[in-house]
C-alpha cells in the first residue's frame, strides 16, 4: 500500500476511536449548565490531568514547538521556564475557586471574579476578551489540522477539507458531550500526543546523529553555535535579550493558569485533593516539551533552510525513512494535540459567551442557557473556520496580544483570595489598565522604557497599580461577603 | 498573617485562613521560599550564569540542562508539600 494511503488511514482511524471517546460520555453526564459546563464538579485526577495537560499543549507542540527550538534554539526554553512555575499558583488558588464554584454554581472564570468584586461589568468585560482571544487561537489549530491532513495526503485532502473533518468530529462531541467529551478525548489524546513526542524526540537524534550528546556536540562545534546558549536567538537571527526572555518567561507564568478555558476547568474537579494532585503531576506532563525541543534540533544541522520553520517536522517526515506507519502515528499525534485544545476552547468560548455575556443581558433558563450554549459553539466554529481557510488575516498578532492579555486576570484572582481590601472598581480599573497598556506597548514597541520587555509586564505594573490605588480610595466590599473567600 | 477581627477587614494581605496550624504555614512558606528562588533562577540575572553550552550535562548544554533541572526542582517541591500536607493526620487536606 502506498505511504500517503496507509498514513490516511491511520489518521482516520484515529479519528474515529476519538469520535467514539467524545460522544460515550453524553451519556453519562446529567442534562444541566452543571452537567455540561463542568462536568457535574466530579472529574478526577486522571481525565483532569490530561485535559489540563492536553488543552494547553495544541498543535504548537509539534509545528511551532520544533520549529522554534530549529530557528531560534534555546528561545524555545521559555516555554519549559514559565510551565515549571506558572501551574503553581493553581495549587493554592485552586482549590478557594472550587469550594466557591460549589457553593454558588460558578462554572466560568468570570462569574467567580463578578461576585468577589460584585460587577457585572467585569463579567461582560472578560466575556468579550475571553472570545475575542479564543477565536485567533481555534483558528490557528484549525489550520494546523488542515495543514497536516493536506500534506499527508500529499494535495489530495485540501486543508480546507482537513480542517472540516478534523473539526466536524470536534464539533459533533463537544455538542453532545460537553466537557466531559472534552475530558475523555484529552486524556486519549493527551496520551497519544506523549508517546509520539517521547518516540520522536528520543528516535531522530539517535537515527540522524547517532544519540542526543553527539547532535548537541554537533551544533555546538559548527557556526550554529549560538542556538545552545540562552537565550537563543530573536526571530530575525539575532540574539534575543535576556530583558525579553525574562519578561516573557514571568508574563506567561502568570497567565498560565489564567487562561479562561484552563482555569474554568478547577470547577469540573471532584474534590480539593484531585485538583491539587493534577498540579502536582503537571510537570510530569511538561517533559514532554523536552523531546519537542530535541525534534527541532534535529533539524539545524541536516535541514537548514526550511521556512517557515514551523514545517520542520513534516519535512523531516518526508526525509527521514520512516515506516508508513510511525508517519501516520506522528500526523494522527498532531492532530491529537490541534483537536484538544481547539475542543476546550470551542467548549469554553461558547459557555462564556453564553454564562458571562449573554445571559447577564437576557436571562435565560437551565435548559435554554444549554441550547444557546451548543448555538454558539457551531457560531464559533463557523466563525473560526471562516478565517481559517478565507482569510489571510493575520492571527498571529491578536495570538500575541492575547498572552499579555490574559496575565492581566491575574492580579484580580490573586487579589479575590488573598487581599481582602480589593473591591470591584480597583478590579475593574485594574483590568481595563493592564489590558490598555498591554496593547498600547503591543502597537507602538518602539515607545517603551526599556526596549524588548514584555508588553505584559508593563500592563501588569500598570493593572496592579491602578487596582491597589483605586481599591483604597474607595469603600471595601461588606466584611461577610469579603471573609466568604478568605475564608474559602 | 492573622485572621481578620470580626468587624473590619485588614488592610494588608491575608494568606491564611484562621485556625491553620503553624507547622502548616510554615512549610507553605517555605515552599514559597523555594519558588520564588526557582523563579529567579530562570530568570535575569541569575539565569545568565548557567546560560552557557558547556559542560554538557547528559548530553544537554548547560543552559537547556538548567532549565529541565528546574521542572524537576519544581516537581519534587510540590511532591513534598503535597505529601506533607495529604499525610499529616491532624489536618484534612482539604483545608488551605
Amino acid at each position: 500500500m502506498e505511504t500517503w494511503l496507509l498514513a490516511l488511514l491511520i489518521c482516520a482511524g484515529y479519528l474515529a476511536v476519538t469520535l467514539v471517546m467524545g460522544l460515550l460520555p453524553g451519556l453519562k453526564i446529567t442534562k444541566s449548565i452543571d452537567g455540561y459546563v463542568a462536568a457535574d464538579r466530579a472529574m478526577g485526577f486522571v481525565v483532569l490531568y490530561f485535559v489540563l495537560g492536553a488543552s494547553i499543549f495544541s498543535s504548537f507542540a509539534f509545528l511551532g514547538g520544533p520549529g522554534w527550538a530549529y530557528s531560534r534554539g534555546m528561545a524555545a526554553l521559555y516555554i519549559i521556564a514559565y510551565g515549571a512555575i506558572g501551574m503553581v499558583p493553581l495549587y493554592f488558588l485552586g482549590p478557594r475557586a472550587r469550594r466557591m464554584g460549589a457553593r454558588h454554581g460558578f462554572v466560568t472564570q468570570a462569574e467567580l471574579l463578578a461576585h468577589r468584586y460584585e460587577s457585572q461589568p467585569i463579567s461582560i468585560l472578560l466575556a468579550v476578551l475571553s472570545v475575542g482571544a479564543f477565536v485567533p487561537y481555534l483558528v490557528l489549530q484549525m489550520k494546523g489540522a488542515g495543514y497536516i491532513l493536506s500534506t499527508i495526503s500529499e494535495g489530495r485532502i485540501s486543508e480546507a477539507v482537513g480542517a472540516a473533518i478534523t473539526y466536524g468530529v470536534v464539533l459533533v462531541y463537544v455538542l453532545t458531550s460537553g466537557v466531559l467529551g472534552v475530558g475523555w478525548t484529552n486524556t486519549f489524546q493527551g496520551m497519544f500526543m506523549m508517546v509520539v513526542a517521547w518516540f520522536l524526540g528520543l528516535y531522530l537524534p539517535y537515527k540522524l546523529y547517532g544519540g542526543i550528546g553527539p547532535m548537541m556536540e554537533a551544533i555546538a562545534a559548527s557556526d550554529k553555535a549560538a542556538l545552545l546558549e540562552a537565550p537563543g536567538l530573536a526571530a530575525d537571527g539575532s540574539p534575543w535579550t535576556w530583558a525579553a526572555f525574562s519578561s516573557a518567561v514571568l508574563v506567561s507564568a502568570a497567565g498560565f493558569s489564567m487562561w479562561p478555558h484552563f482555569f474554568m476547568k478547577v470547577y469540573a474537579a471532584k474534590s480539593d485533593r484531585d485538583l491539587r494532585r493534577t498540579v502536582v503531576f503537571y510537570p510530569t506532563f511538561q517533559f514532554f516539551l523536552v523531546p519537542i525541543l530535541l525534534i527541532g534540533l534535529t533539524g539545524v544541522l541536516r535541514y537548514p533552510g526550511i521556512e517557515p520553520a514551523d514545517r520542520i517536522l513534516p519535512y523531516i517526515l518526508t526525509q527521514v525513512e520512516l515506516s508508513p506507519i510511525v508517519i501516520g502515528l506522528v500526523c494522527a499525534g498532531t492532530l491529537a494535540a490541534s483537536m484538544s485544545s481547539g475542543d476546550s476552547i470551542l467548549h469554553s468560548a461558547a459557555s462564556v459567551a453564553i454564562r458571562d455575556g449573554w445571559i447577564k443581558i437576557r436571562p435565560l433558563d437551565d435548559a435554554g442557557q444549554r441550547w444557546a450554549i451548543r448555538v454558539m459553539v457551531v457560531v464559533l466554529s463557523l466563525v473560526a473556520y471562516y478565517f481559517a481557510v478565507m482569510s489571510e488575516f493575520s492571527l498571529v498578532a491578536l495570538l500575541l496580544a492575547a498572552y499579555g492579555g490574559v496575565a492581566q486576570i491575574f492580579p484580580l484572582v490573586f487579589a479575590a483570595f488573598y487581599w481582602p481590601r480589593a473591591n470591584g472598581k480597583g478590579a475593574l480599573a485594574g483590568l481595563i489598565a493592564g489590558t490598555l497598556v498591554n496593547v498600547f506597548f503591543l502597537t507602538f514597541p518602539e515607545a517603551k522604557p526599556i526596549a524588548g520587555v514584555h508588553e505584559g509586564l508593563y500592563g501588569l505594573a500598570a493593572n496592579v497599580s491602578a487596582l491597589v490605588t483605586v481599591s483604597l480610595l474607595t469603600p471595601a466590599h461588606a466584611v461577610e461577603h469579603v471573609r466568604s473567600y478568605m475564608e474559602a | 498573617m492573622s485572621g481578620p477581627s470580626n468587624d473590619r477587614l485588614p488592610t494588608g494581605l491575608v494568606f491564611f485562613r484562621p485556625g491553620v496550624s503553624k507547622a502548616r504555614r510554615q512549610r507553605r512558606l517555605a515552599f514559597l521560599a523555594l519558588y520564588f528562588t526557582v523563579a529567579a533562577c530562570l530568570v535575569w540575572p541569575i539565569y545568565p550564569l548557567f546560560s552557557g553550552i558547556r559542560p554538557m550535562i547528559l548530553g544537554f548544554p548547560l543552559s537547556f540542562a538548567w532549565v529541565i533541572l528546574a521542572l524537576f526542582v519544581m516537581f519534587a517541591a510540590l511532591l513534598a508539600l503535597y505529601m506533607s500536607e495529604e499525610g499529616d493526620p491532624s489536618e484534612a487536606p482539604d483545608e488551605g
